[in-house]
């Protein structure tokens, strides 16, 4: 039976603690093997790293009398019987899961691992919550100070029971009898793709690939659409031409290129040929759109004042001025010259003195389009910055026009 | 957008013009003296490519600022 001082304690805590066979110290305590028991995973073994040359010792749990304050103790008489290797199917808290990412089941959020907490019942050992708050990583190292005073003063609670994370492996394989991720496929299908999206965007490549390798073909396309197109480069990189094919058939034509459009024209057309026959040629149309030049979608009925005129006035003959334009939210402040010079949000206009100009009130930090960009530019920058409008400027800012997004958003599903 | 940069200061600059006309005329020497000093400051703010560009500009500003500030008041 073991002798433990403390019912609850920290992983970083005991981790390096001198390890005795009886009295004879024989190196320090490196690790501890957990087994999935469907509940809180249950310690099984424990890893001691010996002196250079030394192989380590699995200690089995029940060989364990004392577990103190400076030290660990282990009932054996022939250490030669345990200097064996850690099995590759083991999992291992400190080199599987402190550190590492995991998702949170609960918030659907993925979290590091910053310590696990231990916890002693009927003479087992669990791993009973993961500690995700940075309070422990400061513990760690060594700033127990700063840890005390943050702990005081910002109490809140980053623990989250074993039960609701889900330890997302490196490697697929990594896990025994693939415990973890078979709890993973069952949960995962409840998660909206929105959420799945953030989720694989926080992730690393072969966590993120694991995932997604997880769902079913209507939710990875829809998680698909979702994701920022860097993550949907690598993904589709990564997985097989068919299982990319079959995720854009069941996508739009539009979603369908809104995805191709990102990536290298080899791997579209390579895509293309894959896709079902008859959304082809619809893909491609919406393809070939988004390289097409962006004047071709700016209108000329916008509404541009001088930089003198004052916003009072602009505002009386507001409704004269936004008669039959397009573009109505926003004034573009010009020159004699047609040069932009600003522009004033209706919101700024309403907001402004009486006695105030459109100089005074107008943002000269203009985001603006060059005449040679393509409709997917524009896109990119309507997302990027949430504008209603944007100008397309020469090199000289002088006002070619005016792409609102009420004009391309349909062409584009992003926008809609 | 450098150029619209110089017009906004320039705006600005005509504000406390104006401001510092009204004031001297209402017998307000240190408020005018502030309000010249702010108006120099602006003006040497303006990028010197740019200053003789927006001068027609400031010199109209003032103008039309004296206007709606007497209007206001």
């Amino acid at each position: 039976m073991v002798t433990v001082l403390g019912q609850e304690f920290f992983l970083s805590e005991i981790l390096g603690r001198r390890f005795y066979l009886k009295t004879q110290q024989v190196g320090r305590l490196e690790d501890f093997v957990i087994f999935e028991t469907g509940k809180l995973p249950e310690v099984t073994h424990l890893v001691v790293s010996r002196s250079y040359g030394y192989p380590s010792l699995l200690l089995p749990w029940d060989k364990i009398t004392l577990i103190s304050n400076t030290e660990i103790v282990a009932d054996v008489d022939h250490i030669a019987d345990y200097e064996k290797p850690v099995p590759e199917s083991a999992i291992l808290l400190k080199a599987h899961i402190l550190d590492k990412k995991i998702l949170d089941m609960d918030d659907h959020e993925v979290e590091v691992v910053y310590d696990v907490k231990l916890a002693l019942q009927y003479g087992k050992l669990y791993a009973s919550e993961v500690d995700f708050s940075r309070i422990r990583l400061l513990r760690r190292l060594g700033l127990k100070k700063i840890a005390n005073f943050l702990a005081e003063h910002h109490a809140e609670s980053a623990t989250v029971s074993w039960m609701y994370v889900q330890p997302l492996p490196e490697k697929i394989g990594m896990f025994k009898g693939h415990v973890k991720l078979n709890l993973l496929k069952e949960n995962i299908h409840d998660i909206h793709p929105v959420d799945l999206a953030d989720i694989l965007e926080e992730l690393e490549g072969d966590q993120r690939l694991a995932v997604f390798n997880e769902l079913d073909s209507e939710l990875a396309s829809d998680t698909l659409e979702e994701v920022e197109p860097r993550v949907q480069r690598e993904l589709i990189s990564a997985i097989k031409r068919e299982r990319a094919a079959q995720l854009i058939n069941e996508m739009s034509p539009a979603q369908a290129a809104d995805i191709l459009a990102i990536l290298p024209g080899a791997e579209a057309d390579e895509l293309l040929k894959l896709i079902d026959k008859e959304s082809v040629s619809k893909v491609q149309q919406i393809v070939e759109q988004h390289n097409e030049n962006i004047l071709l979608y700016a209108t000329q009925d916008f509404i541009k004042q001088p930089p003198i005129m004052l916003a009072k006035d602009i505002i009386e003959n507001y409704r004269q001025l936004a008669r039959g334009k397009e573009v109505i939210m926003y004034v573009y402040v010009v020159n004699e010259s047609d040069t932009l010079l600003g522009v004033v949000d209706i919101r700024e206009l309403i907001m402004a003195e009486n006695d105030q100009t459109l100089a005074e009130i107008m943002s000269d930090n203009v985001i603006s389009l060059n005449p040679d960009e393509t409709l997917r530019d524009a896109v990119e920058m309507f997302e990027r910055y949430d504008f209603r409008a944007i100008p397309v400027t020469d090199e000289d800012d002088h006002m070619l026009g005016v792409v609102s997004f009420r004009n391309i958003r349909g062409i584009h599903p992003r926008l809609e | 957008m450098k150029l619209g940069r110089a017009y906004k200061l320039a705006a600005f600059a005509a504000s406390h013009k104006a401001k510092a006309k009204i004031m001297l005329g209402n017998g307000d020497h240190e408020g005018a003296k502030k309000e010249e000093i702010a108006y120099l400051q602006r003006v040497d703010e303006i990028p010197t490519a740019h200053r003789q560009q927006v001068s027609p500009f400031l010199d109209a500003s003032v103008q039309v600022k004296l206007l709606a500030l007497q209007q206001n008041h």
